[in-house]
């Protein structure tokens, strides 16, 4: 068995080991960041650090639709800060379905109720930003 | 009416055996006839009286009802208010259950990073708390709906309380208007009376006995007409001679005119 996390983007199931997600917090105030790639929500302040904040999924722009009077409610959307190699970067736009032990590894995926759910791309997602033209 | 007195009854038939003798059967119908006008006079005036009455007692009820109406108005605003406080307490226990549900996750994340063997359990619990946190919010949510369904009947509510209140108000200056009218009305017929008794010289008191002692001649009339051939003539006579012959003497003029 293998611990991790398992969470939906639009129909599909991935998993990240827990080696990998960190945490999952509510979503924080994100600052947007001019001339960024559509993916890259923006930045935000997680305990302490600057992170990135992705959105792996369809992500409503909550903030700017909510009603004023509405405002001042915490954002609960669930965020899913992962560490690779040394980075910290925060996932978004995903239902989170299970946290905790697993069945066992069988290559690039694990099963959950009889489901294989592939490990998710990490790595993609942040040679995709590094690559991005936005920072230049 | 009240009972004519006797001596009203000696003016009305002084009256009645003047205008027999001095002018004949079509000055005894002026006289019945100045009696039924004034008759339908106070019938008028006994009319327009109660009318009068009746809007006022309309417009005081028109007044209580505008305020269990505003009363009723007031309430209802209040408790879309209180139901407002509740949606937005319950949008804050949606947000607590959403927060026990990350916290539950995270739990679950510990439990994977630990051996298996003892994080079963924390699994287990970290599981059921999502669970039951997951519940929590559907309810609330439901609960919310549900107050956001009350908060519009009750806007609707007041829309109709509203509507009464201006009905309501309406029906007030309709009373008035009625209560103002029955006063001219009113007004209208005193000075009709003045006037009648101007044209005519007649007393109304003596005019309406008059017309109430046609009535009754009439009714003794007809009386006696369903009688005629049913019941012997001498019958009768018999029986009611005690009360024709001192009306008889009265009409022929035998009683004391001076008295």
């Amino acid at each position: 068995m293998t611990g991790g996390v398992v969470f939906r983007v639009a129909d599909a199931l991935f998993f990240l080991p827990a080696t990998v997600a960190r945490k999952v917090l509510p979503m924080p105030d994100v600052a947007r960041v001019p001339g960024a790639p559509e993916d890259l929500v923006g930045i935000a302040l997680v305990e302490g650090e600057i992170v990135p904040v992705v959105a792996v999924g369809e992500l409503e722009r909550r903030a700017e639709r909510r009603p004023k009077s509405d405002r001042s409610r915490v954002d609960n959307r669930p965020m899913l800060v992962c560490s690779y190699l040394g980075e910290t970067i925060a996932l978004v736009g995903l239902d989170m379905v299970v946290t905790g032990h697993l069945d066992g590894l069988e290559g690039n995926r694990v099963t959950h109720e009889g489901v294989h759910v592939p490990i998710f791309d990490v790595a993609g997602v942040m040679s995709r930003l590094r690559e991005g033209r936005w920072a230049v | 009416m009240a009972a004519p007195t006797d001596s009203s009854k000696r003016r009305v038939f002084r009256l009645l055996r003047r205008r027999a003798v001095t002018g004949g059967p079509a000055s005894g119908r002026s006289t019945v006839e100045e009696g039924a006008l004034w008759s339908a006079h106070q019938r008028a005036a006994v009319a327009v009286r109660y009318s009068g009455e009746s809007a006022q007692r309309m417009a005081s009820h028109s007044a209580k009802q505008r305020g269990t109406v505003e009363a009723l108005s007031d309430r209802a605003r209040a408790v879309a208010a209180r139901a407002r406080d509740l949606e937005a307490g319950f949008a804050r226990v949606v947000d607590a259950f959403a927060r026990l549900e990350l916290v539950a996750l995270n739990v679950g994340l510990e439990a994977a990073r630990m051996a298996e063997g003892a994080s079963q359990a924390m699994s287990l619990v970290a599981a059921e708390v999502r669970e039951q946190a997951s519940r929590g919010s559907e309810a609330s949510r439901e609960l919310s709906t549900t107050l956001a369904e009350i908060g519009s009947e009750l806007a609707q509510v007041n829309t109709s309380l509203d509507r009464t209140r201006e009905s309501v108000a309406e029906v007030a200056q309709e009373a008035a208007r009625v209560g103002g009218a029955s006063a001219d009305a009113e007004r209208a017929l005193i000075e009709l009376g003045d006037r009648l008794r101007k044209a005519t010289g007649s007393d109304p008191e003596t005019a309406r006995a008059i017309d109430e002692a046609t009535d009754h001649a009439r009714a003794l009339l007809a009386s006696l007409g369903t009688l005629s051939g049913k019941v012997p003539q001498a019958l009768v006579v018999s029986a009611l001679r005690p009360v024709l012959e001192p009306l008889s003497r009265m009409l022929d003029g035998d009683d004391d005119d001076q008295s």
